[in-house]
């Protein structure tokens, strides 16, 4: 089992990615008011490669409803042990 | 009731002034009162289509909080979205269905209704519908206090043309006390004199070219034609953007916080970035409540999901501005282009590497500035067939024009006689743009700390010859004639 | 909050002061309370620059049913003269620089005001041009309307510097004068200026259906509509023809046939080939001969001309 720190630098890449943002560092508590770019747009983006990257697949409501990169973990952590 | 009218610049000081003095308690019902009596200037019609919508929606909100199902929420969707649709797209969708019978058999005809909208019904219904679906995917609590709810959707700085706001960001501002603060009055104030100013002095007087050239496009020339529908651009821009300023302003002045609704638009340098800096709190309302469910829903279809989502939100925008084809096909342009934007972004990316930055920014920005010049072409024109021949006229006239200069070696008097049949008196178009020039270079060097903070802080001997130029020019240099109105009231 | 509405007031006091003195001199008449700046100051140095507020204002004050509209061509005429000649009052709303859409602006302004008898409209190919579609007749409505706008009006604002200046040193001032010699102003205007307003022509489709609403307005309320085409000089009626825009001029007299009655006297005939009748190109030495035409059916150099259809 991965845990959330794991997961967390895991996720690095892909936000950096997304974000296009080459220094971004990662916290739990990080939400979409905290991080500049991360918009409805970008937050679709990052949801198809989290889920190509893990293989799974988030309910739509969990979609719509990520308060920050922890719920984000939590998910994962659920959804791919 | 409008942000320029005499009625406005009267009442909102002497509102102020009680608002601001009166016990903490009394001041929400205040706002709510004042935001009423503020809307029912536009007509009774206009309130109580305004309480209905707010019935709804604070009904809704509380039914689904206790008991979140799907059917709930989309009988609250269709309930909210029924007024707006009747009355916005009725004509529209006769009209179709007649030239559709024509092309068949004989023409009905079809009773028209020419609805007149209630003001601010596009905006206040988004605003519900938006915390409908906040509070059934529980990103926000229903509201308990029908006043304090009435007030998020009537607050009167935002009701006529938005910013479309979120209830999780005003509502928790309606119940904390109000009172005067001399740098946050002061600051509200200067935003709404940089509003007036845009509104009056330079989107008014651009207003007189673009009426008078769109209504006749044949008579003038590739560069004619060219300059206009960039004064057009700009014109559409400091008038909402003026009118924005207002609102954030004088909500400002009273002790609330609303979004910004513009960064810079046109110094984007893709469709997307354009996107996130034009009309940013309705353009994150589609992205919100529009691409992600759409996108979200479809995502086993990978990138398809995205674009069938970006299509789709820029359909609805499109649609949004009013039932015309123009619109619809300018939501669509806009769509496909974001939609390229997305698909490329990788090679984008490679070639970034390879060639100079200033060149790759340079060259970015003006594909963006040009495509969005075309698309608001067609923002504009009464119809596709009216865009084309605009933009054929435009880019086939250039030839001739450039013959013409070089000709006569590029003299002053040969340019000023390609642009002699503007309907505009020539100080008045150099004044629009000389101006324009000047603002978006203090919007340039004021990125990181807006202008006017710089300003506050100056020595007063700079600080008021620059608010009595402002001003001035908002009194004596602002449009006089009667009937201009803010563009985006109308949507 | 004392110390910021003090500076608001502070503020503030120039442009009350500003305000203050353009109440005070009044240069359009538009306030009515105060008369320390002659009207015939004002009449000098203020309307000029803003004819249709001038104007406007005046016949707000005392309607007449019988009008003349147009162009400087025909602000000239004396409605003492007509009244001489017809025993009817007259006021003249032709603004030096009026253009169609000001002309039927002003029609339906007067129309408000009261019924009318007579309507004369002066035009010409100059104005008979989509270009010209200057309009200066809303603003000025908006000024008699609303007292701030009208002291807030940069012209008006200029206006009574202007009449101040001029009733403070009792000089005269002197605008639209040509500093140049007779000789030389005629050939700006045949070769520069006549080539500049028809550099670019178009049809004012607009413009002329806005013509025939008047025209059918007329009908219907018995109001004699008359056109005149005022004269102006062959040379220049020649310039014309050789810019290429003569088949416009034909177009357009056919247009106006069709309205109401027409004088036309643009036309080659002894008038109009003679240079001391006119004091430049485009307009007469005086008003004479257009009231004896017009108002005394001389019809010695003027012409009707009949509907087509």
């Amino acid at each position: 089992m991965k845990s959330a720190a794991q997961i967390l630098t895991e996720l690095t890449p892909i936000f950096r990615d997304a974000l296009d943002d080459k220094q971004l560092v990662l916290s739990p508590d990080m939400s979409a008011r905290s991080i500049e770019g991360w918009d409805s747009f970008t937050h679709t983006q990052l949801i198809l490669a989290i889920e190509e990257h893990y293989r799974i697949h988030f309910r739509l409501k969990e979609v719509m409803n990520f308060k920050n990169v922890g719920d984000m973990c939590s998910a994962i952590l659920r959804l791919a042990p | 009731m409008l942000f320029d009218s005499l009625t406005f610049l009267i009442a909102f000081p002497v509102f102020t002034v009680v608002f601001l003095n009166a016990p903490a308690w009394i001041q929400p019902r205040l706002m709510l009162l004042g935001s009423l009596v503020a809307c029912a200037t536009f007509g009774w019609v206009s309130l109580v289509w305004l309480i209905l919508v707010t019935l709804i929606g604070f009904h809704f909100g509380r039914s689904i909080e206790s008991a979140a199902s799907t059917q709930r929420l989309w009988a609250a969707i269709l309930l909210l979205l029924a007024p707006l649709l009747l009355l916005k797209y009725t004509d529209f969708v006769i009209d179709a269905i007649d030239s559709a019978l024509a092309y068949f058999a004989t023409p009905l005809i079809r009773p028209r209704f020419n609805f007149s909208l209630p003001v601010g019904i596009s905006f206040y219904t988004f605003v519900v519908l938006g915390y409908v679906i906040d509070v059934h995917v529980s990103r926000t609590r229903a509201e308990r206090s029908i006043a304090n709810f009435a007030l998020f959707t009537a607050f009167y700085p935002k009701l006529v043309a938005g910013p479309v706001e979120r209830q999780a960001d005003f509502s928790p501002q309606i119940d904390t006390p109000k009172r005067f603060d001399y740098a946050r009055v002061t600051d509200g104030m200067r935003i709404i004199g940089s509003g007036l100013f845009k509104k009056l002095v330079v989107a008014d007087r651009l207003s007189v070219v673009v009426n008078g050239v769109y209504a006749n496009p044949d008579a003038y020339g590739g560069t004619a034609l060219i300059l206009t529908s960039l004064c057009y651009m700009f014109q559409l821009y400091y008038d909402f953007c003026g009118y924005s300023e207002i609102a954030v302003g004088s909500a400002k002045v009273l002790g609330y916080d609303l979004i910004w609704n513009f960064n810079r638009p046109y110094a984007a340098r893709s469709i997307s970035d354009y996107w996130r800096r034009w009309h940013i709190s309705l353009t994150s309302w589609f992205f919100e409540y529009v691409f992600a469910p759409v996108s979200a829903l479809l995502r086993r279809r990978r990138r398809m999901a995205v674009i069938c989502g970006l299509l789709a939100t820029f359909l609805v925008s499109g649609l949004w501005h009013g039932a015309r084809w123009t619109f619809i096909c300018y939501g669509l342009v806009h769509g496909i282009a974001i939609s390229i934007d997305y698909l490329t972004a990788r090679p984008r990316k490679r070639f970034r590497r390879w060639i100079p930055a200033p060149l790759y920014a340079s060259l970015a920005w003006a594909i963006t500035f040009a495509f969005v010049a075309c698309a608001d072409v067609l923002f504009r024109s009464d119809s596709i067939m009216a865009t084309r021949a605009y933009l054929y006229r435009a880019i086939t006239g250039l030839a001739p024009d450039l013959r013409f200069l070089t000709q006569h070696h590029f003299s002053a008097a040969s340019m000023k006689a390609l642009i002699a049949g503007l309907p505009i008196p020539k100080m008045d178009l150099v004044l629009a743009l000389g101006t324009i020039v000047v603002i978006e270079l203090a919007g340039y060097w004021g990125r990181e700390r807006p202008f006017r903070q710089i300003l506050a802080i100056q020595p007063l001997w700079i600080r008021w010859p620059a608010y009595y130029l402002v001003a001035g020019a908002i009194v004596y240099l602002g449009s006089q004639n009667a009937a201009t109105m803010f563009i985006y009231m109308k949507y | 909050m004392r110390r910021f509405i003090l500076r608001i007031l502070i503020f503030s006091v120039p442009f009350l002061v500003l305000g203050t003195f353009v109440a005070a001199v009044d240069p359009f008449d538009c306030l009515g309370i105060s008369t320390l700046v002659a009207d015939s100051v004002k009449r000098e140095s203020a309307m000029p620059l803003h004819n249709p507020l001038w104007k406007l204002q005046k016949y707000k004050n005392k309607p007449v049913s019988r009008i003349i509209l147009g162009d400087s061509s025909v602000a000239l005429l004396n409605t003492d003269e007509i009244r001489g000649a017809t025993g009817h009052q007259y006021f003249n709303f032709a603004y030096g620089g009026g253009t169609l859409p000001e002309a039927v602006d002003t029609y339906w302004f007067a129309k408000s005001k009261g019924r009318l008898d007579a309507v004369y409209i002066g035009i010409g190919l100059i104005n008979f041009n989509a270009y010209q579609n200057l309009n200066r007749v809303p603003e000025a409505e908006a000024m008699l309307s609303n007292p701030l706008k009208y002291l807030t009006n940069r012209i008006v604002v200029g206006a009574a510097f202007l009449s101040a200046y001029s009733a403070w040193t009792h000089h005269k001032v002197a605008i639209g004068v040509p500093n140049v010699s007779h000789e030389a102003f005629w050939r700006q205007q045949i070769d520069e200026s006549l080539s500049q307003l028809l550099h670019e022509y178009q049809y004012p489709a607009e413009s002329a259906r806005k013509l025939q609403e008047v025209a059918a307005d007329c009908r219907r309320n018995a109001t004699h509509l008359v056109i005149v085409i005022p004269p102006t000089h062959m040379e220049l009626q020649s310039k014309i023809v050789a810019l290429g825009r003569g088949a416009d001029v034909d177009r357009f007299k056919e247009f106006v046939a069709n309205l109401g009655t027409v004088y036309d006297m643009d036309y080659s005939n002894d008038f109009t080939k003679g240079r001391g009748n006119f004091s430049d190109p485009f307009h007469t030495m005086t008003d004479e001969v257009m009231v004896a035409e017009v108002w005394g059916n001389r019809q010695q150099y003027s012409r009707h001309l009949a509907p087509r259809n």
